[in-house]
């Protein structure tokens, strides 16, 4: 075989002036490799590869070696001949593939900074609607809360631990160079080409004043030189409730025998009857009394014979029932799930354009909430002449979502609250005493509302019923327009001019239908709201670019404006004339009316230097001075700056013989940041707190009435923030990369809230640069290509990040001096040292034996004979938490470790990824058990299972308390330690298989790939307790939160 | 040249949004009035603040629908007494079972800010005139502002302070509560801190005396004549004042009070007394608020609470209000006001189940609209306490001449020359009942309650005697976490 290369070798040595062709193929996976270039060593002749990989050239005389290059792939060089197979090996380094950075791009050798990156092809494989939820998992220093399972909702990011208290937390979301406002629902994921988080200051100082929590920087797809390329991608599936119930009672009986229990130790506790009284009157007000259940489920049964007061059991007579509704299940239905999208890309040196069609279809697995969206992107780049290149990037979305009404509060008409609070005794449905269904006079079906028979839980209430009905639209039009100019001139300067303007037109209605529930007394109610938000966007970057000798230079500066204008107009309107008409002029009684505008605007100037000394030595500095209308104008500019530094010892000659090592680059940062988005506790930005500002109501008649809303404080700026970065890049035997970095963020003067004494009158908080906190952490993430042949693939990663937060200085109100134990602070305990997350509450104690009271410690100071304070505390037992000392619980909600682990491996046309996600430590509050262990509870609500375990005459061993109906303090305080629960969680995120049919079959009808795959989402979740989700806050509180999607897909990829 | 045509497109892109100009940081917003704008608003129209405090009083202090900040108070208080039944278990329920008053709970901080902001926002007003009144106009302003803020310490005082002695005296001694006044009030910014800490009784007793005494002699020498009754007049101040005097057992000065309080005001008639309670315009109604759809709190609201008839809490059923079926007998058959509630055998012809029960109070109507207004004070309450002021001075045949001006109009047979305390203290359950009377007068008289009496409709049957603890609310948390002047182990109430 060699022999006979070598023959051909020699031949093409010999003919001159020769025409070659040949094709370009990856040897990771044998496919064609697009827009490689080749050139004719030691002449100007060169080509790149088409879209089947393959070039053709003529070879002039005595030139027959060619040299083929593309990125991230190794180079080759080899002589020249017919039909030559060409096999590129990638660049097992990988340190020198491109990374976005702000206000461009650079090689990642030479970049000094911390940043992470996600290819498309992973976030492509999930079923999210929304972007946000594509990076749970993926991205060490990332973490993700996801409040809402509904279609189109957005998670929550932070990067590298707590950003900030009272001040927004969210990173800045750069797409395509431009920080972008709007929702991430409105970008499809097929135009995604990446999403890089830049984690350090070196990174992210450039943004300035915005770049204190982070930056993702999104990239769209852009075209690449070569044939037209279409590409097509469907998919269809269901959605599904990835978390289920809590391990609630779901047996009437069961139900019934604890309510009777609690009934008869309300009787017997509050109005002093002896236990068998106590028995008798339980039984016999079970249904009717005044805290009765009112719903007798059992057919044939007296209302005052269910229970057997002898016994304390259920009636053995009562086995049949007048109804089998549950709404634990009924309610829940899956959703389907369809999505398209198909782009087209090509172009030639001067001209490339990119252009992409995309519809999802998303319902929720609840009536009422789905998610639509259509959405087009064109993408045009124009070289003009030498010099000058220009070029557009226009998006359109419209997304229309139906939000499940109210989901995330405590109301009625949560069905997520509603279906698990509810006792099982109750029907959904409407029923006649004999127990059959009721319809009304045109056959739909009616609903049991609770009016009818008195319902004590949730009177007037059926959440399902009228989520058929109620509706809660928003549409909106996203328009994100993008242009630049780039010209270079005097060979080492480029000039570009960026012009951004984003535009989302949203409106809303939100119609609460009549035929029951909240909006029933008023004939219906109708909200409309109507939002436009304007983001222009402008930039300058003069770059230039120098080497002489081994030394090579970049400067780079930029000056940048932003002006944002939001608009809003709000009205209500009550008595519907049709129940389902979502307009005004179908609405009868004026509510209310109200508009608003504000503007932000933002100016910054910034100069950047970078220096490489061998491609060995790297060293960037950066300085940028911002300017934000949310200050006042004695305090608005701010100056920020980072330095940063890198070493590739891997380029170094002594480590020419470490075989081993086959990357390593060290690396380090500082600089400083800031955030200057203010929030109100409703998380909305708060755009002039340093004035005070007064509402104006109105009163009947016309008159105004003003109500001071914020005492303004001039003095407020920018919270500040210095990061240090360390870290290494390592990659071994050219298939295991190591990447780490350590970080110490220290945030000072921080935008905090700070509450004032009550009796200051409302509002009781003003907003003060006071509270200092510092997150210490770290992120590793390991590659390993297991196994790299020409068949089989195998490909482990694992991330994890750890960080710990502290407070390092206490506000202004509370200093150290004065608390040096701490103090509680809402529902945490803050002290110098401790994480603002730490929780605070009772030290619950158990059950007293005797009584099955709760129990809990209540501190009383020691006192010495003069009757002064010792300083010392005993331990005294109290009965009612409001009694107790509320304490430091030592314990924090941030998790020890936040991570993913996923794996890749094609085999033959196969290929299988999996990615999952995963959380150790910390503790969520589960409000939700707490809730359903409450055993002071009222007519009608439900409990967990666990109550079985209570404390009664005969169970004294036991830390749940007696029930006692109807009693505050009967049940086990919801803020005591006990309801603290760690927030260990493992997530199944994404599994996709698919598998690519060979090319030889597809190429004979003209289509290059065609790919069939499976996906499945949010496939399972394992927490500490069955219905915990504690991924839905970094603060570790819980809701009733729309749970969790998770989405089965089948899916087509065809390229043509 | 074509490279220096499109340089130039470059550069005018990017100079065409530049900012030249040195006020481009200087941005508009236009969601609330700032410092400046809502100055020059109140120059044009001063009774801008006091509208805000009409407003506040019948807005949620929090999200929770049982926190409609002033009527919420004084339903909260009515229901700890003994004349009104809760039947279900609502809202409130802990307050009917006097299970309401730690320092953590929602209702000490509804209490406690709802008055001590009404407080802060008189302060407002009143800080706007350093050298006070001099006008007619700013008189009528600050007259109202200080009796708002007198009568916000009086209520303040009597709920979280056990301020009478077993023997029915005034402890005036005992630890008070923070006084927040103004530099208008002719203090230095160290005694207004200072001014910040525990007090004592008297001195809060003295502050609402003060304001109030202030607030009503302003209003008069002004002449001040109301837009509408949402304002405080005269008449009101001195009811207002009239209250605080029946408070601190100044017995003549509270009949004076009263009898000014009343003057031009006539007792409502029988149609008055079945109208349902919510129209700011009866004749007898000396202060309220009229409610509009904007302002309409719907759930969140006393009459979502109060009335049967009405679709909220209590008239959708979960928890319907009736009268005590013991005060209820008590009530002659001819007497107007006995047919505001049902008897024993409830009333089948009412709309709603809750209004059909057995005691179901129907005094409390609705207009379909949830558009009711609140009542805060008419002038059957100044006859009432004109009455008791001077029973208290033994001059029994006078109170009986008052009191028959009002018995004229309740119960025309009634014809006593000569009344005892009781006789008109029960006038005053009677007459006042739902409108957030009891527990003040149970605790300025020092009594308890007794729901356990054989016959008893109460849902929650306890005994609860004066002076126990439970009469007195907990000062919340959140006022210890932040006051640095009071501390939790020495002025917390136990």
């Amino acid at each position: 075989m060699t022999l006979l290369m070598g023959l051909f070798l020699f031949l093409g040595g010999a003919i001159a002036q020769t025409k070659v062709n040949g094709t370009v193929v990856s040897l990771e996976d044998g496919e064609p490799v697009i827009g490689a270039s080749v050139l004719v060593i030691g002449t100007q002749v060169g080509t790149v590869t088409n879209i089947d990989g393959q070039f053709s050239l003529t070879c002039p005389a005595g030139k027959n070696m060619l040299r083929i290059t593309y990125v991230g792939m190794e180079t080759q060089e080899v002589a020249a001949r017919q039909n030559m197979r060409i096999v590129l090996k990638s660049d097992s380094k990988a340190l020198d593939e491109v990374i976005v950075v702000a206000y461009g791009s650079q090689k990642k050798s030479s970049f000094t900074g911390s940043a992470a990156t996600m290819k498309a092809e992973k976030i492509q494989n999930q079923q999210v609607s929304n972007l946000s939820k594509a990076l749970e998992g993926q991205v060490a220093g990332v973490q993700i809360a996801s409040e809402s399972g509904q279609p189109g909702s957005s998670a929550s990011i932070i990067v590298r631990g707590i950003g900030s208290i009272s001040s927004s937390q969210s990173p800045l979301i750069v797409v395509d160079g431009v920080p972008y406002e709007g929702s991430l629902n409105s970008i499809a994921s097929q135009d995604i080409e990446s999403m890089t988080v830049l984690k350090d200051a070196a990174a992210n100082s450039m943004y300035g004043a915005r770049g204190a929590n982070g930056v993702i920087i999104i990239t769209t797809k852009r075209a690449k030189t070569g044939d037209a390329k279409v590409s097509f991608d469907a998919r269809w599936g269901i959605n599904d409730r990835a978390v289920g119930n809590y391990d609630i009672i779901t047996d009437p009986g069961e139900y019934y025998e604890m309510y009777y229990e609690a009934l008869r130790n309300r009787m017997m506790g509050e109005d002093g009857l002896s236990y068998a009284a106590a028995n008798a009157l339980a039984a016999k007000e079970l249904i009717n009394g005044d805290y009765g259940l009112k719903y007798n489920i059992f057919e044939g049964v007296a209302d005052d014979a269910v229970i057997n007061p002898m016994t304390g059991k259920l009636n053995p007579a009562a086995t049949k029932r007048l109804w089998n509704d549950d709404w634990t299940k009924d309610p829940f239905e899956n959703g389907f799930r369809q999505e398209y999208n198909v782009n087209v890309t090509g172009g030639n040196d001067i001209t490339q354009a990119y252009a992409s069609l995309g519809y999802l279809g998303d319902e929720g697995y609840i009536v009422g909430s789905d998610f639509d969206r259509y959405s087009a992107r064109v993408k045009v780049d124009q070289k003009i002449g030498k010099f000058v290149k220009i070029g557009g990037n226009l998006a359109y979305a419209r997304t229309d979502q139906r939000n499940f009404t109210s989901a995330g509060n405590s109301g009625y008409t949560n069905i997520f609250m509603f279906s698990q609070n509810i006792a099982p005794i109750y029907p959904i449905y409407l029923y006649d005493k004999q127990g059959n269904r009721m319809y009304d006079a045109n056959g739909a079906a009616l609903y049991d509302f609770g009016t009818e028979y008195s319902r004590p839980y949730a009177g007037e209430s059926n959440p399902l019923a009228v989520a058929k009905v109620n509706s809660n639209k928003i549409g909106t039009d996203n328009l994100s327009s993008r242009g630049y100019f780039e010209a270079t001139f005097l060979n080492d300067f480029k000039f570009t001019a960026n012009i951004a303007y984003d535009v989302f037109n949203s409106n809303r209605s939100y119609l609460w239908t009549p035929i029951g529930g909240d909006a029933k007394s008023v004939g219906g109610r109708l909200y409309k709201y109507s939002t436009r938000y304007g983001a222009l966007n402008t930039n300058q970057i003069l770059d230039w670019n120098h080497t002489f000798g081994k030394h090579e230079l970049h400067v780079m500066l930029v000056h940048e404006n932003k002006n944002d204008r939001y608009n809003y107009l709000y009205g209500q309107m009550t008595n519907l004339s049709d129940y389902n008409i979502d307009e005004f002029f179908n609405a009868a009684l004026y509510q209310d009316l109200n508009s608003n505008s504000s503007e932000y605007a933002l100016e910054g100037y910034l100069a950047k230097g970078e220096w490489n000394y061998e491609d060995k030595y790297y060293m960037t500095a950066s300085i940028r001075r911002d300017g934000s209308s949310r200050f006042y104008k004695d305090n608005r500019w701010g100056t920020f700056w980072a330095v940063g530094g890198a070493w590739r010892v891997d380029q170094e000659l002594f480590m020419k013989g470490i075989k081993e090592i086959s990357a390593l680059k060290l690396k380090a940062s500082y600089g400083t940041q800031g955030n200057d988005n203010i929030l109100d506790p409703d998380g909305n930005t708060i755009t002039h707190a340093y004035s005070d500002l007064y509402t104006v109501n109105r009163l009947s008649g016309g008159a105004a009435a003003f109500t001071k809303t914020m005492r303004g404080n001039k003095e407020l700026t920018w919270e500040k923030q210095a990061m240090f970065n360390v870290g290494f890049e390592l990659g071994l035997f050219s298939r295991i990369n190591v990447n780490f970095d350590f970080f110490i963020k220290n945030n000072k003067d921080m935008l905090f809230r700070s509450p004032l004494a009550t009796s200051e009158g409302q509002p009781s908080w003003i907003y003060r640069n006071e509270v200092d906190m510092k997150n210490t952490g770290f992120e590793m993430e390991i590659s390993a290509d297991v196994i790299k042949n020409q068949d089989l693939k195998w490909n482990v990663a694992l991330n994890f990040s750890h960080y710990k937060n502290e407070l390092t200085k206490l506000p202004a109100s509370k200093p150290k001096e004065d608390y040096p134990n701490g103090f509680q602070r809402g529902y945490y305990w803050w002290k110098e040292g401790g994480s603002i997350y730490n929780w605070s509450g009772y030290e619950y104690v158990g059950v007293d034996p005797n009584t099955g009271k709760p129990q809990y410690n209540k501190y009383v100071p020691v006192l010495d004979a003069n009757g002064n304070d010792t300083g010392e505390k005993t331990i005294e037992i109290v009965n009612n938490a409001s009694e107790a000392t509320v304490v430091d619980l030592n314990k924090s909600a941030i998790p020890d470790l936040v991570g993913g682990f996923s794996t890749t491996a094609e085999y033959r046309g196969f290929d299988l990824s999996i990615q999952t996600a995963f959380q150790l430590g910390g503790y969520v509050r589960d409000s939700y058990y707490a809730n359903l262990m409450n055993g002071g509870l009222g007519a009608g609500e439900n409990m967990h299972k666990d109550m079985f375990n209570r404390w009664t005459p005969g169970n004294t061993n036991t830390d749940i308390p007696a029930l006692y109906a109807n009693n505050q303090s009967a049940g086990i305080d919801a803020t005591s330690d006990f309801f603290l629960t760690k927030a260990n969680y493992f997530c199944l995120k994404n599994v996709t298989l698919g598998y690519t049919l060979p090319a030889s079959l597809t190429n004979k009808v003209g289509i290059s790939k065609v790919r069939v795959y499976a996906a499945g989402d949010n496939m399972f979740i394992w927490s500490k307790r069955k219905g915990l989700d504690p991924r839905q806050s970094f603060d570790g509180t819980t809701d009733y939160v729309y749970s969790a999607l998770s989405a089965y897909s089948l899916g087509l990829n065809v390229t043509f | 040249m074509k490279a220096f045509k499109y340089l130039a497109l470059g550069l005018l892109m990017t100079t065409g949004f530049s900012s030249c100009s040195s006020d481009y940081l200087e941005t508009e917003d236009h969601e609330y009035l700032d410092s400046e704008t809502a100055g020059v608003a109140a120059g044009h129209n001063p009774a801008v603040f006091l509208n805000g405090m009409w407003s506040f009083m019948v807005d949620t202090y929090n999200s929770s629908h049982d926190s409609f900040n002033y009527m919420a108070s004084l339903h909260a208080m009515d229901l700890m007494g003994e004349d009104m039944v809760m039947a279900g278990s609502a809202h409130f329920i802990y307050d009917y079972q006097h299970d309401n008053r730690m320092w953590d709970y929602r209702r000490v901080n509804v209490y406690w800010g709802t008055f001590y902001t009404l407080i802060s926002k008189a302060n407002e007003i009143i800080g706007l005139y350093p050298n006070g009144a001099s006008t007619d106009g700013e008189k009528a302003l600050i007259g109202q502002a200080k009796a708002i803020r007198g009568y916000s310490y009086n209520c303040l005082i009597q709920l979280f302070r056990n301020y009478v002695n077993a023997d029915g005296t005034i402890n005036m001694e005992q630890k008070g509560l923070p006084i927040l006044l103004t530099e208008a009030d002719g203090y230095s910014t160290a005694e207004l801190d200072a001014l910040k800490g525990v007090n004592t009784v008297k001195a809060v007793f003295e502050q609402a005396g003060k304001d109030l005494e202030e607030g009503a002699a302003l209003l008069d020498s002004a002449n001040y004549v109301r837009e509408n009754k949402d304002y405080i007049d005269a008449n009101v101040a001195y009811g207002l004042l009239a209250r605080y005097y029946l408070t601190t057992q100044q017995w003549d000065k509270a009949a004076n009070a009263a009898n000014k309080a009343r003057k031009g005001y006539k007792p409502m008639d029988n149609a008055g007394l079945h109208d349902g309670f919510y129209d700011l315009k009866n004749k007898e109604w000396m202060w309220g608020f009229d409610h509009s759809t904007e302002t309409s709190t719907v759930y969140a609201s006393f009459f979502s609470m109060i009335s049967n008839l009405t679709p909220g809490y209590a008239g959708l059923g979960y928890a319907p209000k009736l009268i005590d079926a013991r005060l209820y007998n008590l009530i002659p058959a001819d007497d107007y006001r006995k047919t505001q509630f049902n008897g024993a055998e409830g009333d089948s012809s009412q709309p709603t189940a809750a209004a059909q029960r057995p005691y179901a109070n129907v005094k409390f109507g609705t207009d379909g609209n949830w558009t009711m207004d609140y009542v805060y004070m008419r002038a059957a309450e100044m006859y009432l306490i004109e009455a008791e002021a001077l029973v208290r001075q033994n001059k029994n045949t006078e109170a009986a001449t008052v009191l028959k001006e009002l018995m004229a109009y309740r119960q025309p047979s009634w014809n006593k020359t000569s009344v005892t305390l009781n006789e008109v203290l029960l006038q005053r359950r009677i007459e006042l009942w739902g409108e957030g009377f009891s527990y003040f007068d149970l605790k300025r008289n020092n009594l308890g309650i007794d729901r356990t009496y054989e016959g008893s409709n109460h849902m929650t049957k306890i005994v609860v005697p004066a002076q126990d603890v439970r009469w007195t609310y907990q000062i919340p948390q959140t006022e210890f976490n932040e006051n640095k002047l009071l501390n939790v182990d020495e002025d917390q109430n136990p």
